[in-house]
């Protein structure tokens, strides 16, 4: 999973129809929002509270999707899910997964943010 | 990180500007999906409005009315199927046209969402061109219902105005035709030793068939029943003419005597046929009551039928045109003596014309035979039998012409009490 790369920052770009502010903007409010989204899957997770867990998931899938971020999509896609099925053997595992894969999303995007768009 | 050059392009409909900008309502509890997605739409050409949930989304729709709603379906407190839901239940909100969106793609959350309410569907996920497409698609979708919504109203209001204006129209044809049923006499007694009663439905709300039964003069009874051609309005209002003509004051004015040939002589020189090739037939007859001497002349008209119990009963007709046809002509008198009890009968050829469902006519045999057979009833009886009895050849109530039935009976002792004095 880690070889596939943490976004498609083309696919992204074409999805914003090349609109740069408007990926920046998104991009500072999701690094602003994914400490707390993390905490509120940690929280869902320990509390075994499924219903929250599925909606945390949700969220957090359909933010990562507007950067097409497919790992953290699928990581919290595969949560949301697990979540739903109540497949609760998994859940801790696919949490972790869930938390490297936004740590690395957010980290690609605060290069975006600081060094600005690759070339 | 330069200004993209397509800034230009930012607004495709900016240069249409006699298109109004469609307004695209965006619902969404997740910032950054909504922001984004609201970006991408503004790119398209669209103005939005956001809402950040469900009942906040119902508010804008019934505030802002806009083209096209685009809902998220995983929302906290009302969810985007239940934001459907309300939206079709809602008289006023119903035809709005509503995308549901969401990050699943299964399709029995499709299936779901549509029958719930949904229209279409947006993946979170769907490309540019497919959100371009969607939106267009259901925008066309959109135009069209308002469109209809459109007609629709502009029916209601043109339907309201016609049944307004119809009201009014029936409301006048109504006074108008109170005015001409006031013109037809009362039944009764016209003259001592006379009584007299009639039957009148015309086929339309004025008819264009009148009768009258008065005194001209010290004793004698004027009687008589014209048929303008045509129907409605403009048949009674000719008629209306035509009668006020036959006033006893007129006719002693302009003809100078009440001599049925003379009356309808003169009528000929004024009534003549209309541009539209209208005309009349008239029949006048003048009883005089000491002598039960019947004059009676007609233009075209052979609804003159005596029915006599002991004499002999006959049509009192002859050939002759209509009134109008040849200002030339001059119209003769014939006469006929009535006998104690004889029953004079006019009618409108409406009433012998009645066809029966198979098209066939009652005819005026029938209607003798009818007239005949109530002999020994009153004339009253006689009158509404007659009219039953056409009616049930006719199997309904409503007669394709105007149909009028007068009868004059001379009581027992009329004419001796005259003779005597």
């Amino acid at each position: 999973m880690d070889a596939q790369p943490v976004m498609d920052l083309a696919a992204a770009m074409e999805r914003f129809d090349g609109d740069q502010d408007l990926f920046l903007t998104l991009a500072e409010m999701f690094l602003e929002r994914s400490p707390a989204a993390l905490a509120a899957i940690q929280t869902a997770l320990a509390d075994q509270n499924l219903p929250m867990l599925a909606k945390e998931a949700h969220k957090l899938k359909g933010s990562a999707m507007e950067f097409c971020a497919r790992p953290t999509v699928a990581a919290a896609a595969q949560l949301e899910e697990s979540a739903r099925q109540s497949a609760v053997s998994d859940m801790t595992a696919i949490g972790e997964r869930v938390h490297a894969e936004v740590q690395r999303l957010t980290a690609a995007l605060q290069v975006i943010i600081e060094k600005g768009f690759p070339s | 990180m330069a200004e993209p050059a397509h800034r230009i392009v930012d607004d495709p409909l900016a240069g249409k500007a006699a298109k109004p900008m469609p307004v695209i309502l965006l619902v969404d509890d997740d910032e950054i999906t909504r922001i984004s997605m609201a970006g991408r739409l503004k790119r398209l050409g669209y103005r939005v409005i956001e809402a950040g949930d469900g009942v906040a989304g119902l508010a804008a729709i019934r505030a802002q009315r806009p083209d096209l709603v685009i809902l998220d379906w995983m929302m906290p407190g009302l969810d985007g199927p239940s934001v459907c839901e309300a939206i079709r239940a809602d008289g006023e909100l119903r035809s709005s046209q509503v995308v549901l969106m969401t990050a699943h793609d299964k399709p029995e959350q499709i299936a779901e969402g549509l029958s719930r309410g949904a229209d279409d569907f947006l993946s979170k996920a769907a490309s540019k061109q497919e959100v371009l497409a969607r939106v267009q698609a259901s925008l066309r979708s959109s135009a069209l219902v308002r469109e209809i919504e459109r007609t629709r109203d502009d029916l209601d209001r043109s339907h309201r105005l016609l049944s307004a204006k119809q009201t009014e129209l029936e409301s006048e044809l109504q006074s108008a035709a109170d005015f001409v049923r006031a013109q037809l006499p009362l039944p009764g007694m016209p003259a001592p030793g006379v009584s007299m009663q009639w039957a009148y439905q015309p086929s339309l709300a004025l008819g264009g068939d009148l009768f009258q039964v008065s005194v001209w003069g010290s004793e004698t009874l004027g009687l008589y029943i014209l048929d303008a051609s045509g129907h409605g309005v403009a048949a009674a209002l000719r008629a209306v003419a035509l009668m006020t003509f036959l006033r006893e004051d007129n006719l002693a004015k302009v003809v100078g005597s009440f001599d049925p040939g003379a009356i309808i002589t003169e009528a000929n020189h004024r009534f003549p046929l209309t541009q539209d090739g209208e005309y009349f037939t008239l029949w006048v007859g003048r009883l005089h009551l000491p002598s039960r001497t019947l004059s009676y002349a007609a233009a075209g008209h052979s609804g003159a039928f005596l029915h006599s119990l002991q004499g002999v009963s006959q049509w009192l007709s002859s050939a002759s045109l209509p009134l109008g046809f040849d200002p030339t002509i001059s119209f003769d008198s014939a006469t006929a003596q009535l006998l104690p009890r004889d029953r004079l009968y006019l009618l409108s050829d409406g009433i012998y014309e009645a066809p029966s469902p198979t098209g066939e006519l009652w005819g005026r045999d029938r209607l003798q035979a009818t007239l005949e057979s109530h002999r020994a009833h009153t004339l009253a009886h006689s009158i509404g039998d007659t009219m039953t009895t056409a009616r049930q050849w006719l199997k309904g109530d409503i007669f394709p012409d105007d149909v009028a039935l007068l009868g004059v009976e001379v009581l027992d002792g009329t004419a001796p009490a005259k003779e005597k004095s």
